[in-house]
């Protein structure tokens, strides 16, 4: 595991070095932000206490607000990406900086403050010479709360498409990839200890030293941001995709498909972008262009229209693609070959013990079965409750068990037949055998490219790149490029390349 | 000229000045000695306009305080406090020179200033000017409160019970001090203090309050020999009171002591011993009685230590 983890960091450093200044950026700006506005407020309000005690208690409030939900109520009205997860981190910090900074004000020795009066200091004087100073302590510890607060929150920005460490949380729980949540979760934590001691140290300076560091930081920042918006600018299409190996690997193809199509166009990647609504919103507000999604999330959850599934994949392609049209102005273009969906896996010794092809082949043996299965497998209606009347399956036993463990309990044979999905990398790693949904009784999910029907219209080289992809990348394709990746922990680019050579669907 | 004409403070829960009618003269030392709650504070107060008056008016020279831009108006006044409020952020230098700040004094000539102040008593500047408050002595601080009230060479000084918080010997050093600032500089002070002692020995006229009213304003040898009422009598007893508890140790910690010469001979006696005792007790020993001090160091006292004892505390 160690030398696992050791790989990743050597192979992914460019990656994770980017998710971690994303990470201090964001985290940075928001306690910047927050302080500006919690500070001076705290400075007005310290004279006039029963206003002060109102503002703590609106400011306490915010807090108790989940930070996902508050991520939530934002998206409608600012988006995704940064401007959200600033707004909601900011949201979190004000309080923890407002409080102290008041208590701070509002505890100053009273005889200092009848000197101060007694001696005629004006206004300002007063403030920078005597209040802030004395109070300094008192704020920089609020700051300081605040800050770890903010970089703790902030691994949620990764969900609404902001970056930053988060990135690796989630992919390390989407992906099962320990490494990867090590990775996030420590860097967080080592970020919050750096920055907290670095305010502690930024408060023993003098005021006017502190107004210095600060500046520079907020000059170093807002270039940091300068830089970025300059260097986005110059990219007319971003393609993003979801959390893991497989949408990764997909957009790197269509970015070289774009970019060998027509030669003038900029294309930008953004993967491990966000879940599946945050995505969808994104393309709607057209922070994204393209993004490729499958035929059954289309179908279940982005239409409004619920109609039956179909378990043609033709037909639920039809449906998707006239839908997305209909209610979205979307194009949904042509779909790969290989489906994305549940399956059963065997090891290959069992599946040979009793002639395994089909899971119409599980049932004269289904007594003998100890299946281990993913929780929400188990109890959802198209997993294995479904599965149950559709095959007219009596498994012997049932252990439902962490996706992670799943397959090695497999492999180690405390199980002899597990859930997983079709593309799985594992399927590769441990040479399972996928039995065939010979009644075709799972949904199926066909991954193709998502975008608004104006983009293409704009830019009509997308639709003849992207749809060199149509009935490309078997199930085999697909597990062995997920194994390079998510095991061997090749680039998705070189992966996504090497295939497009060796299926001549590059020049 | 520093008058009140029929000033009145009226607080919700009690009347803290009734009727106060008082005019303090420029260049007096002029000290409001009362117990607690009986308004003096408050007088002072109004001065500066910490404090502002329910009704009647205060001036100074011809002019209504409240005529003043108030920040103006403080600027031109030195303050003393009780509790000393050096600022603990800053260093003596910047907290004597916090006034001539405000005034936009240039740099050099603030830190000049503050360190000629700090000669003016006896602290060394190389010493201190750049140490910070928590590093100096009780006495110390104070006196550095006193030199900041000097800094812009302000006409007025208020002082509000400034050594209440001393030990007896920095007590009676900073009463030296400021007798010797008012003196030097030609400054009005207004001082003010619980201890008639105190209140005795520094006063170029002195005003008892109680409840919010004068009871006499005169000299101090006025008051002394002719109290104008029981209530300042009484105060005169409570004060003789603490006297008569004075002990040898008194002598000790304000510095009246010598050191001993081997080859006489004395007579020893505690220091707890009443001043009575060692009177009686030097009467009979012309070379002075021998004590030990609290920090096991053998001294001697004789009949002249006592004697500018007496004198120099205005017993």
């Amino acid at each position: 595991m160690w030398q696992n983890l050791w790989h990743t960091m050597v192979t992914q450093r460019g990656q994770i070095w980017e998710a971690l200044l994303q990470h201090i950026g964001l985290s940075l700006l928001s306690l910047l932000i927050a302080a500006a506005i919690a500070i001076p407020l705290a400075i007005i309000l310290t004279p006039h206490k029963k206003i002060a005690e109102g503002v703590l208690q609106i400011t306490s409030v915010m807090q108790t607000i989940p930070s996902l939900a508050l991520l939530g109520i934002l998206i409608p009205f600012v988006g995704i990406g940064t401007v959200p997860s600033v707004i909601a981190l900011v949201v979190y910090a004000v309080m923890p900086i407002f409080q102290s900074t008041y208590s701070g004000l509002s505890e100053i020795d009273p005889s200092l403050q009848e000197a101060a009066t007694a001696f005629g200091l004006p206004r300002w004087m007063r403030l920078f010479r005597i209040d802030l100073p004395l109070a300094m302590p008192t704020i920089i510890g609020g700051l300081r709360v605040a800050l770890v607060l903010i970089i703790g929150t902030a691994t949620l920005a990764a969900l609404i498409g902001a970056g930053g460490l988060g990135t690796y949380i989630l992919l390390g729980i989407e992906t099962n990839n320990n490494s990867y949540l090590i990775i996030g979760a420590v860097l967080s934590a080592l970020l919050a200890i750096f920055f907290s001691a670095l305010i502690r140290w930024l408060g023993r300076l003098s005021l006017r030293r502190m107004v210095e560091v600060v500046a520079i930081a907020v000059a170093l920042i807002a270039g940091a941001a300068g830089y970025q918006s300059y260097t986005a600018k110059t990219a007319t299409i971003t393609i993003a995709g979801k959390l893991g190996s497989e949408p990764d690997i997909l957009i790197n193809m269509y970015k070289e498909l774009i970019e060998q199509q027509d030669h003038k166009l900029q294309v930008v990647t953004k993967p491990n972008f966000g879940a599946t609504s945050f995505l969808f919103k994104a393309l709607q507000s057209n922070q994204i262009q393209v993004y490729p999604e499958f035929t059954g999330t289309v179908t279940q959850t982005i239409l409004k229209s619920h109609t039956k599934t179909s378990h043609n994949p033709q037909q639920t392609y039809e449906k998707a693609r006239a839908g997305l049209s209909s209610e979205y102005q979307m194009s949904y273009l042509k779909p790969m070959k290989y489906q994305n969906g549940y399956d059963l896996a065997v090891t290959q010794q069992f599946a040979k013990k009793y002639d395994l092809k089909t899971i119409s082949d599980l049932r004269e043996i289904a007594t003998k079965l100890h299946a281990g299965f993913d929780p929400d497998f188990d109890h959802q209606k198209d997993g294995y409750p479904g599965l149950q009347k559709a095959y007219n399956l009596q498994m012997g036993s049932i252990r439902t068990m962490e996706p992670s463990i799943r397959y090695k309990a497999l492999v180690n044979g405390k199980v002899n037949v597990v859930d997983g999905y079709t593309t799985d990398a594992e399927i590769q790693q441990y040479h399972l055998v996928v039995l065939k949904d010979d009644l075709h009784y799972f949904p199926p999910y066909q991954g193709a490219p998502l975008l608004k029907t104006s983009t293409l219209k704009k830019y009509p080289a997308l639709k003849p790149a992207l749809n060199k992809l149509a009935n490309q990348i078997t199930e085999k394709d697909m597990q062995t490029m997920n194994y390079d990746v998510q095991v061997k922990h090749e680039k998705a680019s070189t992966v996504a390349h090497h295939y497009l050579l060796t299926h001549h669907l590059l020049k | 000229m520093i008058s009140f004409e029929h000033v009145t403070k009226q607080y919700p829960e009690h009347l803290a000045l009734d009727d106060l009618n008082l005019t303090i003269h420029t260049g007096e030392l002029f000290v409001l000695v009362g117990p607690s709650g009986s308004g003096k504070t408050t007088t002072l107060k109004m001065i500066n306009r910490l404090i502002d008056p329910t009704s009647g008016t205060v001036k100074i020279g011809d002019q209504n305080v409240t005529d003043y831009n108030i920040q103006a108006l403080r600027l031109t006044m030195g303050y003393v406090l009780q509790n000393i409020a050096l600022f603990p952020n800053m260093t003596i230098q910047d907290n004597i020179a916090i006034q001539p700040e405000a005034l936009r004094w240039p740099r050099a000539k603030r830190i000049e200033r503050s360190r000629q102040l700090l000669t003016q008593v006896h602290l060394s500047p190389d010493d201190y000017a750049n140490r910070y408050p928590r590093e100096l002595s009780g006495g110390e601080q104070q006196r550095v409160g006193i030199v900041r009230a000097l800094a812009t060479e302000p006409k007025i000084i208020l002082m509000d019970e400034p050594f209440s918080a001393l030990d007896p010997i920095s007590r009676k050093q900073l009463q030296d001090l400021v007798l010797q600032l008012h003196q030097s500089l030609n400054l009005t002070i207004v001082f003010v203090t619980h201890d008639m002692r105190e209140a005795l020995r520094l006063g170029t006229r002195v005003a008892v309050m109680r409840n919010g009213h004068i009871q006499q304003v005169g000299t101090p040898n006025d008051i002394r020999q002719h109290p104008a009422n029981d209530f300042i009598k009484e105060f005169f007893i409570s004060a003789e009171d603490q006297q008569q508890t004075l002990t040898v140790d008194e002598l000790l910690l304000s510095g009246y002591d010598r050191p001993v010469e081997p080859d006489k001979h004395y007579m020893r006696i505690p220091k707890s011993a009443s001043l009575n005792n060692l009177a009686q007790t030097l009467k009979s020993q012309p070379n002075g009685v021998i004590v030990t001090r609290s920090d096991g160091q053998d001294m001697v006292i004789t009949t002249q230590d006592l004697l500018s004892y007496i004198s120099e505390r205005g017993v």
